[in-house]
């Protein structure tokens, strides 16, 4: 047998025998195997691929004549459009996730129209574009075969509805349970999570509490499936029946430390002008290719970039402030920004089979520009991270960086060490400029006014 | 308590039929949708299909009165 070119194969493509997604000269290519020739024609042929891409749902491709690394189980090449970059489910606030599942589901809806079904509903097969949530998976469709139950309910609930009622009716914490198990929240540990009066809820007395109970029921595998069957109206009633689960779930950002911290601050309006106006200067004289704003809160400063057109990604600890922003988002129709959960000081791991299926935060750097406003006293004296360090990570990450540096006189850092003794004699400017003059070259600096804080523009050294 | 008892999923079988179709085979796709999620879908699908399809004939009963009402009236302003 042929070996695998597998240098070239995406590490996370090889569960579906349907194709897999390969890099040919830094393009991303998808294989679509011969054995999935019959439902990739009925997906092209039908209209529902125009359908679904003409609705912003699914990822449009080409097809395309490149040299597969399988060419013995190949039947074509498509090159989708690109993801520029892939964010993950517990990267995700509420309302992203939730977006995510009403995508899905008014994706399979439109598929029965057109005679197919998805036979896949993993998160990590959507991801947001423009503003949107998109499937990116072309393999996950499925001619529908009339009397078989959804392959993919499982994957529905344990993807989308447990997390989502999880963070709805418990904690918007437990979101962070996608980043352990991989193929969604199992359905019993939901199950016992939630709380009681999750089950006088008929949605979710059902599709969470009584679908964990059958599992644990049928889980010695002894039970002939081929017995099982569903009509069409019990297909469609049971999508409808996830839709209005999904819909009726709600959080609401209120209350965190984060969401309301320029309600907060020690700034003054004229500072609070002037450290805009200082950051969009930089922008303009850097004019970077895309921007990951660290600690960006609501992304009150991530807009500065993201007005300019430049596409930015910002990153908050808080998911009431992510939730926010993206809100805001939404709202606003905005296009270039995504906003994503992320605590800097754990930051998303590679994760899955050979810790390859998911990317971590670095194998997706770099970023052409970073920010990072207000961060650096909470992750030095916050999270007690040398400023060495910090300065390292940092520059593994991009080649600009525009940093805020805040000194122990200001009233935020003051708050960080109320209760707790001293033991950073070497947080302070010179420290600052030493450690990060290591990585990079400063450029400019300027003190906002009526503040004791410096904005400064650096340059990773080659 | 009803979760207790999961049993009655096997003797809701038969009735289950009126909304569904014998399978000639297993599915064929990759993902493995586990036995006991097969299981509860069809329970679950019994009851909101049943409701489902109560919906879908009641909406085309009222889009039916709303278009004959609507064309009466049509007609009516026409007539003027």
């Amino acid at each position: 047998m042929e070996r695998l070119a597998t240098s070239t194969i995406v590490p996370s493509s090889f569960r579906d025998p349907s194709g897999f997604l390969f890099r040919q000269d830094g393009t991303l290519y998808r294989q679509v195997n011969s054995s999935y020739r019959d439902n990739y024609e009925h997906l092209m042929a039908s209209g529902l691929y125009v359908n679904l891409t003409n609705a912003g749902l699914l990822i449009p491709h080409e097809e395309v004549d490149v040299a597969s690394p399988r060419p013995d189980i190949a039947y074509k090449v498509v090159r989708p459009d690109l993801v520029p970059f892939v964010s993950y489910p517990y990267e995700w606030c509420f309302s992203q996730l939730k977006d995510a599942a009403m995508a899905l589901l008014r994706i399979q809806k439109t598929c029965l129209d057109f005679g197919m079904s998805l036979k896949d509903c993993s998160a990590y097969n959507v991801q947001f574009l423009s503003g949107r949530p998109v499937l990116i998976d072309t393999l996950s469709f499925e001619k529908y075969r009339e009397g078989y139950p959804w392959v993919a309910y499982r994957q529905f609930c344990q993807h989308f509805l447990a997390p989502l009622s999880l963070m709805s009716h418990k904690d918007v914490r437990l979101s962070q349970l996608l980043r352990t198990y991989i193929d969604g929240v199992p359905l019993d540990l939901a199950s016992a999570l939630l709380p009681f009066h999750t089950r006088l809820d008929f949605s979710l007395l059902s599709h969470i509490h009584l679908h964990s109970r059958s599992q644990k029921h049928f889980a010695g595998g002894n039970a002939n499936t081929r017995n099982f069957k569903m009509g069409r109206m019990s297909f469609l009633g049971l999508i409808d029946s996830l839709e209005s689960a999904t819909k009726k779930l709600r959080w609401q950002p209120i209350g965190t430390q984060w969401a309301d911290y320029y309600g907060n601050t020690n700034y003054s309006l004229e500072a609070f002008e002037h450290k805009k106006q200082i950051v969009a200067d930089f922008l303009h004289r850097i004019r970077p290719a895309n921007v990951w704003d660290l600690g960006a809160n609501t992304g009150t400063f991530s807009r500065l970039a993201s007005d300019m057109g430049i596409p930015t990604i910002s990153f908050d600890v808080d998911p009431a402030a992510v939730e926010k922003n993206y809100r805001q988002c939404v709202e606003r129709r905005e296009m270039n920004h995504l906003p994503l959960l992320l605590d800097l000081s754990n930051p998303s791991p590679g994760t899955g089979w050979g810790h390859e299926e998911r990317m971590s935060l670095e194998e997706r750097a770099p970023a052409d520009a970073v920010m990072a406003m207000a961060l650096i006293h909470h992750l030095a004296i916050g999270n007690n991270v040398p400023l060495e360090k910090i300065a390292g990570f940092i520059s593994r990450i991009c080649n600009w960086l525009i940093i805020e540096f805040v000194p122990k006189s200001d009233s935020q850092v003051q708050r960080l060490l109320a209760a707790r003794e001293d033991v950073f004699a070497d947080y302070a400017q010179p420290d600052f400029e030493r450690s990060f003059g290591e990585y990079f070259t400063i450029q400019d600096s300027v003190r906002i006014i009526d503040s004791e804080r410096v904005l400064y523009l650096m340059v990773r050294r080659q | 308590m009803v979760i207790e008892h999961i049993n009655y999923l096997q003797a809701l079988q038969p009735g289950i039929a009126a909304f569904g179709f014998p399978l000639s085979s297993t599915t064929q796709a990759y993902l493995d949708p586990g036995t006991g999620s097969l299981a509860v879908q069809m329970v679950i699908g019994a009851a909101v299909g049943a409701l489902f399809t109560a919906r879908v004939f009641w909406r085309r009963v009222t889009s039916f009165f709303k278009r004959t009402c609507f064309d009466r009236s049509r007609d009516g302003k026409t007539g003027n």
